[in-house]
């Protein structure tokens, strides 16, 4: 994160342009609009985010997050806003995870992969549409991720990344969120992260079952979902409906809000195994 | 022999038609054997592969496949699921 120095001037004009608005529970809150926000960031030559960043220190909400609020509250919004989380991966885990953290105002995000789209990820991958077969997968994520919330300073790599791609991607964020789709790549991120020391938040699905867990920097982790050697999981045989892939990012997201704003109970040494067939949402010790 | 509960989840559960139900075994190989020739031999797609608890315990921290079972233990077997 770029550091935001030499707007500290502007928090009086922020202050001047913001407005009253009802927050949670019909409280008060001061707000700047996008198009405010984006005029004066113009004016002092600095970035969207920057400018939202020091709103926030001055108790002023950029609007958009008004129904934030009540959940994350003012300090979970600004740790929120300034933080970096790298997402690797941008399928049907991965697209739904940066669409949700967008919207949700992480400042940066670092995203990676080497694939594009192809007509068999239309059923689930929510950056694919008809007209963008064929384009890189980190372009499209790149133009969603700006089109939702400029704010957002975003960072891409296109190339299925090996332990020292995902090291160089991951640095200065303070959480990594594992969307990939195959083992031998899920345990490099899990390698990269603990020498990065900052938390992976892994989700993996299959047909109507998914799961989530949280992996600290030198825990077992993955090495207890995946105890052999193998690639791939009963994937290969279930496929991927377009339900279970939004079910688990969004567990995903919930995941990293935690670890950001400090609020609530990681999936720390606990798997969260869900199959929606069955309507079971099993908590179990990993550990 | 011990008297345990087996669990399955997710495909391993849409295989056999059934989440629950009781077996003997010594101990976790013992299991396996028992579930392959009591549910035909393309039971657990991959099944070597299969994140199995023990009281909620992984197999893994224990002694594997030697894990030595107890009556009344509950034997749960999780499909490796890998998708993105």
């Amino acid at each position: 994160m770029e550091a935001d120095g030499g707007i500290a001037g502007l928090r009086e004009k922020i202050e001047a342009a913001s407005a009253e608005a009802e927050g949670p529970g019909g409280s008060r809150v001061r707000v700047i609009g996008l198009r405010e926000a984006r005029r004066l960031a113009r004016e002092a030559s600095t970035d969207l985010g920057a400018l939202e960043r020091e709103a926030l220190r001055a108790e002023v909400l950029p609007r958009r997050y008004l129904r934030n609020l009540g959940t994350l509250g003012w300090e979970g919004q600004r740790r929120i806003c300034e933080a970096g989380v790298a997402v690797v991966g941008l399928g049907g885990l991965g697209g739904n995870v940066v669409e949700l953290l967008a919207r949700l105002g992480v400042g940066r995000l670092a995203v990676a992969d080497g694939d594009a789209f192809s007509e068999d990820n239309l059923n689930r991958q929510v950056l694919s549409h008809s007209d963008n077969l064929g384009h890189p997968k980190v372009d499209e994520a790149v133009k969603r991720i700006r089109m939702i919330n400029p704010a957002v300073d975003v960072r891409a790599e296109e190339c299925m990344l090996d332990v020292r791609g995902m090291l160089r991607l991951a640095e200065g964020c303070r959480v990594a969120v594992d969307a990939l789709d195959n083992i031998p790549s899920r345990l490099q991120l899990q390698e990269a992260c603990s020498l990065l020391g900052i938390p992976m938040v892994h989700g993996a699905i299959a047909g109507s079952a998914g799961q989530v867990t949280t992996v600290f920097p030198g825990e077992c982790g993955l090495r207890l979902l995946y105890p052999q050697d193998g690639d791939r999981g009963i994937e290969t045989v279930t496929g991927n409906p377009s339900f279970t892939p939004a079910l688990v990012a969004a567990l995903q997201v919930a995941e990293v809000v935690k670890l950001i704003t400090g609020n609530g109970e990681p999936l720390r040494n606990r798997l969260l195994f869900l199959d929606t067939d069955s309507n079971s949402f099993l908590l179990t010790e990993l550990a | 022999m011990a008297d345990v509960e087996v669990r399955l989840f997710a495909e391993y559960r849409k295989q056999v038609g059934v989440s629950r139900f009781r077996m003997e075994a010594d101990d976790l190989w013992q299991l396996m054997e028992g579930l392959a020739s009591r549910c035909g031999s393309d039971f657990l797609i991959g099944a070597e592969r299969a994140m199995i608890l023990i009281n909620g315990r992984n197999s893994a921290q224990l002694a594997g496949m030697r894990t030595v079972l107890r009556d009344g233990d509950v034997v749960s077997f999780f499909p490796p699921l890998a998708g993105g």
